[in-house]
């Protein structure tokens, strides 16, 4: 364990009798007691260094190394393929209208729970928590059951020429249910932090319920909003398990990205199936740097916050 | 303008905060409520702005009732406690926010809004700071900042919550006094929450003494220091002794000793308590009428020397404030002491709880 340090500059030059009396001080073992001495660092540093490359980043580099591996050529017409850009298509335009709504239902539930007191409120929050502890399948079974041809909404539907599972309304939906929590989560402890002090400040200065919302509140959670969103949004389009359930697979029509992937990849297309999952990586990757950037933001807001 | 507070009545769930509140403040007056926690002066504050609906009674500006005016056409200036700035706008935008949200005619231009923020930050000695933010400014200037934010929209009157309690002492007192010097130059109809009784009396032309949700007494800080109506008043106020006496035949007696005190207006024979206030207390050779006690101990303050005087029978150690440089007693030493001021209140130990800071 002795590694060169420079002698203890503080207290006057021990003689040899304060040299027995502190021995440890003189051999310079000392280290912050919150820290590890340097080799155990290394150890512990290295070995999370290595599973991140195992479990990680090696998945990673040969999704791309696979999907590249009949050249730029291949990789480009796996990915100008009809269906697949059929699967494209879709998986944006669930996206671009599921993370709205869920956007516009997070804020609601979390500005009705931290700025007003109602019966079943702590109710309320434990069902906005429950797709995160719901396996997406059963969610996936779950509309089936009410919109499907047989379930309870069924008959309904059909008499009025609705089609929502196996169609663009049962992805939405089923994507909705799966992604709901993400943006009422970040919203709710910020909005129950900052209470209603502010709120109350622009009511007094005369400006209006709307205003209020626009100029106070909304800037209040903007940042904590634009996250929650790119988290939801990311799991938009990577969700596969929901999806599956309620799409019907139906090829070049309710076929989303994660869905495509794992039928081309059934069908030993291997080289089709990695570039459209290259493709979803790179979205993915592009939300991880954004969502980076942000928290430098959001970190700066949360620091202007506590020194308020 | 006037404002007319007539049998408010306010509760929070079964919680009493308000129970028949009554009181006039004239125009212009600048007006402490002072009070422990929990004694309603913050829930009065916010009734009067409209922040809190009443349970009963009415609230009068100038002779009209405000019940159902909104917050936000009741022309209040309120400055919160934690200020409640809106750290996402600067400071200039904070100010000028109110005239912002005018609407129509009503609204000034810009550069009029612009000229207003300035100018009110002028006015609270912040000129040159309007491009910070919130979290750039230091607890004071938050405070007058939140100060100016109110005075924007020209409010009929101001309320302040607890204006300096977040801040230290020193910047306390500075602001304390800037307070005084702007309003006596603005004239604003100002009133304000404090628990300090010394920012209170120093600060307001009245002062509305509060508990558990009633007014003790209102009066300037010239009555309350000399004249305190009631015994959580004299505690509240400031240090103070209490001694359970007897009174019979308009005389206290401690004990088995007839003590002579300076006069006052009498009180019905029985149980009584007696007021004294540690510099109140003489030391005295004649110890016809002078309460006997031993010096316990004897403790060092900047301004006095503070002495604990055992009195016997069941009360603790009466605390005496002796200016610095007298000579002071020993430890151990026998003394009597006079008061001359007090207070004597009718009824038995334990009919009120005194306030302990």
């Amino acid at each position: 364990m002795d590694h060169p340090m420079p002698p203890a500059p503080a207290s006057p030059t021990p003689g040899p009798s304060a040299a027995r009396a502190f021995p440890s001080r003189r051999r310079g073992r000392w280290h912050p007691p919150t820290t590890e001495t340097a080799p155990t660092r290394a150890v512990l540093i290295a070995g999370a260094v290595l599973f991140l490359l195992l479990v990680l980043l090696a998945p990673l580099i040969s999704v791309f190394a696979e999907a590249l591996a009949d050249g730029l050529p291949g990789y480009v017409a796996a990915l100008t393929d009809p269906e697949a850009l059929s699967a494209i298509r879709l998986t944006l335009l669930v996206a671009v209208l599921s993370v709205p709504l869920n956007a516009l239902f997070g804020l609601a539930a979390a500005w009705a729970i931290a700025k007003f007191e109602f019966p079943g409120k702590s109710l309320f929050i434990t069902v906005i928590d429950l797709p995160f502890s719901i396996s997406p399948v059963i969610a996936g079974l779950v509309y089936v059951l009410v919109y499907g041809a047989h379930g309870v909404l069924g008959p309904f539907l059909q008499a009025h020429d609705l089609q929502v599972v196996f169609a663009l309304p049962g992805i939405v939906l089923a994507t909705m249910f799966v992604t709901v929590p993400f943006v009422a989560r970040e919203l709710i402890p910020l909005m129950q932090e900052q209470g209603t002090g502010d709120e109350e400040a622009a009511l007094s200065l005369g400006a209006s319920g709307w205003q209020t919302f626009w100029r106070v509140t909304l800037p209040n959670v903007k940042w904590a909003l634009l996250y929650g969103v790119l988290l939801c949004n990311a799991r938009a389009m990577g969700e596969f398990g929901a999806v599956a359930v309620v799409s019907g697979r139906i090829r070049g029509f309710t076929n989303t990205m994660p869905l495509q992937v794992e039928i081309l990849y059934n069908e030993y297309n291997t080289v089709a199936a990695f570039a459209v999952a290259s493709l979803l990586a790179v979205l993915a990757l592009a939300t991880l740097v954004l969502k980076t950037l942000l928290e430098w933001r959001y970190g700066d807001a949360l620091m202007a916050r506590r020194g308020h | 303008m006037r404002i007319d507070i007539q049998g408010i009545h306010k509760e929070f769930g079964q919680f009493p905060a308000l129970r028949g509140v009554e009181l006039t403040i004239g125009d212009g007056e600048l007006i402490a409520l002072l009070g422990p926690s929990g004694s309603g002066k913050t829930t009065l504050l916010r009734v009067i702005a409209g922040l809190e609906r009443p349970d009963a009674g009415q609230i009068l500006f100038n002779g009209a009732d405000m019940a159902d005016t909104p917050v936000q056409e009741r022309n209040v200036g309120f400055v919160f406690q934690h200020y409640a700035l809106f750290r996402h706008m600067t400071v200039e935008d904070n100010i000028a926010f109110g005239l912002a949200v005018r609407r129509g005619r009503q609204r000034p231009s810009r550069a009029q809004r612009r000229a207003r923020a300035r100018e009110l930050l002028e006015l609270v000695q912040m000129g040159g700071l309007h491009h910070r933010f919130p979290a750039q400014l230091s607890g004071g200037q938050r405070q007058r900042v939140a100060l100016a934010r109110a005075l924007a929209i020209d409010p009929a009157v101001l309320l302040l919550d607890e204006p300096f309690g977040a801040l230290d002492a020193k910047v306390r007192k500075d602001l304390r006094r800037w307070l005084r010097a702007l309003h006596d130059e603005t004239g604003h109809t100002t009133v304000f929450v404090t628990h300090d009784q010394e920012e209170a009396l120093e600060l307001a032309d009245r002062v509305v003494v509060m508990r558990d949700g009633i007014i003790e007494q209102i009066g300037t800080p010239e009555d309350l220091c000399l004249r305190p109506a009631t015994p959580f008043v004299y505690g509240f106020l400031g240090d103070t002794n209490m001694l359970a006496v007897l009174v019979r035949e308009g005389t206290a007696w401690l004990g088995d000793r007839a003590l002579a005190l300076p006069p006052a207006p009498p009180v019905p024979d029985g149980p009584a308590r007696l007021y004294v206030r540690p510099h109140d207390f003489r030391f005295t050779d004649d110890s016809d009428g002078a309460i006997p006690g031993t010096v316990q101990a004897i403790r060092r303050r900047l301004d006095a020397l503070r002495i604990e005087v055992s009195v016997g029978g069941h009360h603790g150690p009466v605390e005496v404030a002796l200016p610095a440089p007298a000579p002071a007693p020993e430890p151990g030493q026998t003394v009597w002491l006079r008061p001359i001021a007090h207070g004597l209140f009718p009824g038995g130990q334990g009919v009120f709880s005194e306030y302990e800071a």
